[in-house]
């Protein structure tokens, strides 16, 4: 297992629930437009597919990989 | 956290460490930071210069956790490495006995063996050969009562200079500029000044990963305020990821991009002429060596080659974005630089130190709150510990001078020792004096708390001189085998952290108590106890009994502490204040402290009578506010300095196209002694890759995970690559920490000629596809 410590820049309140509704997404704690969250993946092969998703969401502007823990 | 299970504890690591990084305000929920302890005892963390304020909270007479101290600056924050520091006390290679090496084997002794041994050989070389045959090589680590012991003992009672301590890889570029600009070492700042800064202007350092919790301040304002953040780097770090303007350049052509940034601000009048007049004078060192007055005009003519046109070329670095950062520079309320490795470990790092000074100087942008030259520091106690109690070649406690008779004087009258004590010639700095241990000029070194057989540059020939059977090496370390204890002749288990007391002086010139909070580990002792026991045996061995006595009479670190702070007392440095009393305390207290009763926490800008100096009209009673009065041959006025700029020197070539570049990651410390006793922190940084540039790889077909053979003027090693756009084309770079992967081999062994600090920061290669 993988597990990045990210930063997730968005707009509006709509696309922090977009975004807490994902299953491999846990938010912990927002400030002004960024949320602090865990994404949590099997390998990095999922990575396209998680960021398809997350580029999905209307209000997602970006996101920063700040740490990752390999299992 | 040890409710916790497996995975959920995976991810707090991850969301603490991302927190950290991008300096989030964000802590564990209290139902997670929960931990049983008997009691919690307010301490500092151990790795970085940074100096968190934290408490140790302990069980059974064990240390079970560490929270951060929200009354002390960081308010209560640490970063990843910090949080998990209890789990470095009980590795399973602590050192915890004396051991000698016999015929290739390890041989547990008892202390008085060891002590007997070890004075017996020190004492036969110095009656054979002279007090110059022997050395000490300490730690920007050690605590200040160590140190100075360790230096009293060398340059008062042996009568040798030949004692330096490793900050010399890592500061002593940074203290030689603040010494040449304003006559006397250490920031003029503080943390403080974050609060107030509108434009932070960071060079050479990649503070989101090396200093975490500062960082995380600055962040904090870029929320509040949005302050402008400026980072000059050829690594896009996560600190350059998070910057407004973001110049990155061809290592080594910095100093022409700082040179540019003073033509802007000339030729657009945007520095301070009224600031210049009052306070600064200008020099330059002409090719003879010799130091020279000039004028404005002077400067003026030898600022106008380096526009911004000429830095591009040189550099690489578009001209809009120097001129951008000149003009933020200039006229923002307050800018306030920070610095590091990238800055200080060059050929030229104290020029460079210089010109980073230069921008404030001509600017005003200084000795006012936000506004300042803010150099940061690599090891917990580099500032205390070494520059300040003065554990370099060339150095005597509180500012004092090895070369200068008077200050020589001084110290032998204040440690009682005969008049000439005290060779007047500075000793060997960290790599002369490894290079005359290799050549067998010197036959007994004694490396405490430290691990030069890793970091040292162009290790690999140090490590021959280290492994010489007709030497005596001694090694004081917590951690046995490590890469330099492997190479000793007797090892000496050194209590870690809390297992002893003692006191720390970090960046922003704050001093910190560390009580001694559990016993050490098996029959492990302070360096502060072997230290002392030593001196006392080696001086008896010599026959010179009553001066042990007299020298080193003390029953405990707090004895020595007080003559620390009585040796401070009449120096710009002042902090008799600072008893032990007040610092176990206080949360931490910044020097001047000149009386006992002065308020806490000291004195967070110095050189300025408006913002609290409480030395400035001492040392210059006529000064109406600012005075740079550690600089009075230069009538209390700081220097500019004129300073061409000139390139690294090993520059890539056609035979080696690659610049190498090391440095560090937020998971892991120095050379990763005690970072890697921790699994969590092994887990997600568990080995040494070569982070390459995209175009770079696809030019050498080299993709992530496939191994490179990377090979400089000195050596080679293989490492898996990591594809990755952070280092910009043409530069490589590769964390140091890792012992089973010694980068530090290939590393160029060139050294600054001011500050003698090596040029790790730049050393040609080439790579292969292994």
């Amino acid at each position: 297992m993988l597990y990045l410590g990210v930063i997730i820049e968005v707009e509006g309140e709509e696309a922090e629930k977009a975004l807490s509704a994902l299953p491999f997404l846990s938010l912990y704690a927002r400030k002004e437009n960024q949320l602090l969250g865990v994404i949590e993946l099997k390998s990095l092969s999922e990575w396209q597919e998680i960021e398809e998703k997350l580029q999905s969401i209307p209000g997602f502007l970006g996101l920063s990989i700040l740490s990752s823990y390999v299992t | 956290m040890s409710k916790l299970n497996r995975r959920d504890f995976l991810k707090w690591s991850a969301l603490i460490t991302a927190a950290s990084v991008a300096g989030f305000d964000f802590a564990l929920p209290e139902s997670l930071q929960a931990v049983e302890v008997d009691n919690w005892v307010k301490s500092v963390c151990r790795y970085c210069g940074a100096g968190c304020g934290l408490y140790i909270g302990v069980k059974g007479g064990k240390v079970v956790a560490v929270k951060g101290d929200d009354k002390n600056w960081n308010k209560g924050f640490l970063c990843v490495k910090g949080s998990y520091l209890p789990k470095i006390l009980d590795a399973p290679d602590r050192s915890k006995y004396p051991m000698v090496k016999e015929k290739g084997k390890w041989k547990r002794i008892s202390w008085d063996e060891a002590m007997q041994l070890m004075i017996s050989k020190f004492a036969e070389a110095i009656k054979k050969y002279g007090p110059h045959s022997v050395g000490f090589y300490g730690s920007g680590q050690s605590y200040s009562e160590e140190s100075y012991l360790a230096n009293k003992l060398f340059k008062g009672a042996i009568g040798t200079n030949n004692i330096d301590g490793n900050p010399r890889l890592c500061m002593a570029s940074a203290a030689v500029g603040y010494v040449t600009s304003f006559g006397k070492d250490e920031p003029m700042g503080c943390y403080d000044d974050i609060n107030y800064a509108d434009c932070f202007f960071i060079i050479g350092s990649n503070m989101s990963e090396a200093h975490p919790v500062i960082f995380r301040l600055i962040m904090e304002q870029k929320r509040k305020r949005n302050v402008k953040i400026i980072v000059v780097d050829p690594r896009k770090t996560v600190t350059a990821r998070n910057a407004d303007l973001y110049l990155d350049f061809i290592p080594g052509t910095d100093l022409y991009i700082l040179n540019a940034m003073a033509h802007v601000i000339i030729k657009e009048k945007l520095y301070n002429p009224d600031f210049v007049n009052k306070h600064c004078v200008f020099k330059r060192t002409n090719p003879d060596g010799k130091i020279e007055k000039v004028t404005f005009e002077d400067y003026l003519k030898f600022i106008e080659e380096y526009t911004p046109e000429m830095a591009e070329q040189k550099s690489g670095c578009p001209k809009e974005k120097i001129i951008q950062a000149a003009r933020w520079f200039a006229t923002s309320k307050a800018t306030m630089s920070f610095w590091c490795m990238g800055i200080n470990q060059r050929t030229r790092g104290v020029w460079a130190n210089n010109l980073i000074h230069n921008l404030h100087l001509l600017t005003g942008q200084i000795c006012r709150p936000g506004a300042t030259p803010f150099s940061l520091t690599g090891q917990p106690n580099a500032c205390g510990g070494i520059r300040d109690v003065g554990l370099l070649a060339h150095l005597l406690p509180y500012g004092r001078l090895v070369a200068n008779e008077k200050h020589r004087e001084e110290m032998e009258r204040f440690w009682g020792v005969p008049k000439g004590r005290i060779h007047p010639t500075p000793g060997p700095t960290a790599v002369e004096l490894f290079r005359k241990f290799e050549a067998g000029e010197i036959k007994c070194i004694w490396i405490v708390c430290t691990n030069p057989g890793q970091s040292l540059p162009n290790v690999d020939r140090y490590r021959k001189g280290m492994a010489r059977e007709d030497t005596f090496l001694v090694v004081s370390e917590a951690y046995h085998p490590s890469r330099t204890s492997e190479l000793a002749d007797l090892v000496l288990p050194a209590a870690l952290w809390c297992e002893k007391e003692g006191t720390y002086g970090q960046s922003e010139r704050r001093y910190q108590y560390l009580p001694q909070v559990i016993k050490p580990l098996g029959e492990a002792k302070s360096d502060f106890e072997v230290i002392l026991t030593f001196a006392r045996g080696l001086l008896t061995a010599l026959g010179r009994e009553e001066e042990a006595k007299k020298l080193f009479p003390y029953k405990n670190s707090e004895e020595v502490w007080d003559e620390i702070r009585a040796c401070s007392k009449d120096t710009v440095y002042n902090f008799w204040g600072m008893t032990r009393a007040r610092l176990i305390k206080e949360h931490g207290l910044l020097w001047p402290f000149p009386s006992e009763d002065y308020p806490a926490p000291g004195t967070l800008r110095r050189y300025t009578a408006k913002y609290g100096d409480p030395l400035l009209k001492k040392f210059d009673p006529q000064a109406e506010d600012i005075s740079f009065y550690g600089n009075p041959a230069d009538g209390n006025k700081a220097v500019t300095w004129l300073r061409p700029a000139v390139g690294p020197a090993e520059p890539a070539d056609k035979d080696y196209p690659f610049i190498l570049t090391t440095g560090r990651l937020i998971e892991h410390w120095h050379t990763g002694t005690m970072t890697m006793k921790v699994p969590e922190l092994m887990r997600a940084a568990p080995h040494a890759f070569v982070e390459i540039n995209p175009k770079d790889a696809e030019k050498l077909g080299i993709k992530t995970g496939d191994k490179v053979k990377i090979t400089s003027r000195r050596g080679s090693i293989v490492l898996p690559a990591k594809v990755v756009d952070i280092p910009r084309p043409g530069v490589v770079f590769v964390p140091f920490h890792y012992p089973e992967s010694l980068i530090n081999s290939l590393v160029t062994d060139a050294f600054d000629a001011l500050s003698k600090q090596p040029e790790y920061k730049i050393s040609a290669v080439k790579l292969e596809k292994a």
